[in-house]
């Protein structure tokens, strides 16, 4: 098993900085860099944004392997695309948009063993009955996000856990802005009511 | 009553409603049922914050796979084997394009000596130096019957040839002529 850390804690509880809060100058040098055939640039955006497109994919499949195996192919995509990018939208933005594509397109393997990473280390102030329920309640929570329709499902993560705005969000997704906090708002309430059934049925 | 829209909804959930949607909410049980369910979904996804982090070491694999299959695919773009065979197929088709020309389909020429109809044909009568070939071809005048309304057999033979059987008539005379017709 691998040793577990806690993710940082974002200021409103997010997995992420939010978008507008990127060094977006040094994204558009290492993008240059890039595109001038300087592999380092890319190297440097991939150091920079690999967090956040993996816990992307990890909420979207709540599992390790295939939030790896999406990771990668959202970057490989990013890499292919990279000499097209021509900075009409922030790098951020456009890698979002290419790992929810992945996303989407993704189709689970199925896999021999479960090889799960473990929750967070346990907070020692807490008692190990208290962080195993922690833990449990987590899991459902993951779970019933990743079980929501796709798009209701990405507006969410997006949102509520990488914490961007909702012209970001519909930026990522090609929507209106209307159609986010429309699909942000039947999120939360399926997501209320699946955590409420499945508690009713244990 | 017209309910709320999830928009607007979300708004409210937001703190950022216009006074009629508060007033809406404060009479309508169903838009604030709605509203009270979006708000328990949204403490809970919030609760849910954290993710299992991987280690510093998987970080290192990550861009390490990562490094590789970028690699792998440079390689497969521009491996020699691959890479030769079509530089040599390109050189050949541009070899043979520079030997044999590139065929463009060109305008067809206008025919030089205009397809005349079988009636234009005939020269005139004065000089008409098929009738010899008609005369010596064709039967005897005693031969022929001159027919109805004709006063000479050889007016009358010329007259009755069909279009088809004047024009292979021409055809046969520009052949014996030499092609001086």
């Amino acid at each position: 098993m691998q040793q577990e850390s806690p993710a940082p804690e974002p200021p409103r509880g997010g997995d992420a900085r939010s978008v507008a809060g990127r060094s977006r100058e040094e994204d558009r040098e290492d993008v240059r860099a890039c595109q001038r055939g300087e592999k380092e640039g890319f190297d440097r955006l991939v150091g920079r944004y690999q967090r956040d497109v993996y816990r992307l994919c990890y909420r979207y499949v709540n599992n390790h392997h295939d939030a790896n195996d999406m990771a990668q192919e959202a970057f490989l995509r990013a890499y292919r695309a990279l000499p097209g990018f021509r900075g009409e939208s922030a790098f951020s933005t456009w890698l979002y948009r290419i790992a929810v594509n992945a996303c989407l397109n993704f189709r689970t393997h199925a896999r021999p063993e479960s090889a799960e990473l473990p929750e967070s280390l346990p907070d020692k102030r807490e008692s190990a009955v208290e962080n195993m329920e922690k833990g449990e309640v987590q899991d459902r929570i993951r779970a019933a996000v990743s079980r929501l329709p796709q798009k209701q499902k990405a507006t969410l993560i997006l949102k509520i856990y990488h914490e961007l705005t909702h012209e970001e969000v519909a930026e990522i997704l090609g929507s209106s802005v209307g159609t986010v906090k429309a699909n942000l708002f039947h999120a939360l309430g399926n997501l209320r009511r699946q955590l409420v059934v499945r508690e009713g049925e244990e | 009553m017209k309910h709320l829209s999830e928009e607007t909804l979300l708004l409210a959930l937001e703190g950022a409603e216009d006074g009629e949607a508060r007033a809406h909410l404060a009479e309508c049980g169903l838009c604030r049922g709605l509203l009270d369910e979006a708000r328990q979904g949204e403490e809970m996804a919030r609760s849910s914050r954290t993710i299992p982090e991987p280690s510093p070491l998987y970080w290192e694999a990550f861009r390490r796979n990562l490094d590789e299959r970028i690699a792998g695919e440079r390689r497969s773009v521009f491996r020699p084997a691959i890479l030769l065979p079509a530089l040599a197929a390109a050189a050949v088709l541009v070899a043979a394009i520079g030997v044999l020309g590139v065929r463009t389909p060109r305008p067809t020429p206008a025919p030089t000596e205009a397809h005349l109809a079988a009636w234009t044909a005939l020269p005139p009568a004065d000089d008409d130096s098929g009738l010899a070939l008609i005369q010596a071809l064709g039967p005897s005048p005693d031969e022929i019957v001159p027919a109805a309304g004709c006063e000479t057999t050889s007016e009358c033979v010329i007259d009755r040839l069909s279009e088809e059987e004047s024009h292979s008539f021409l055809e046969r005379m520009r052949a014996e002529k030499g092609g001086s017709l």
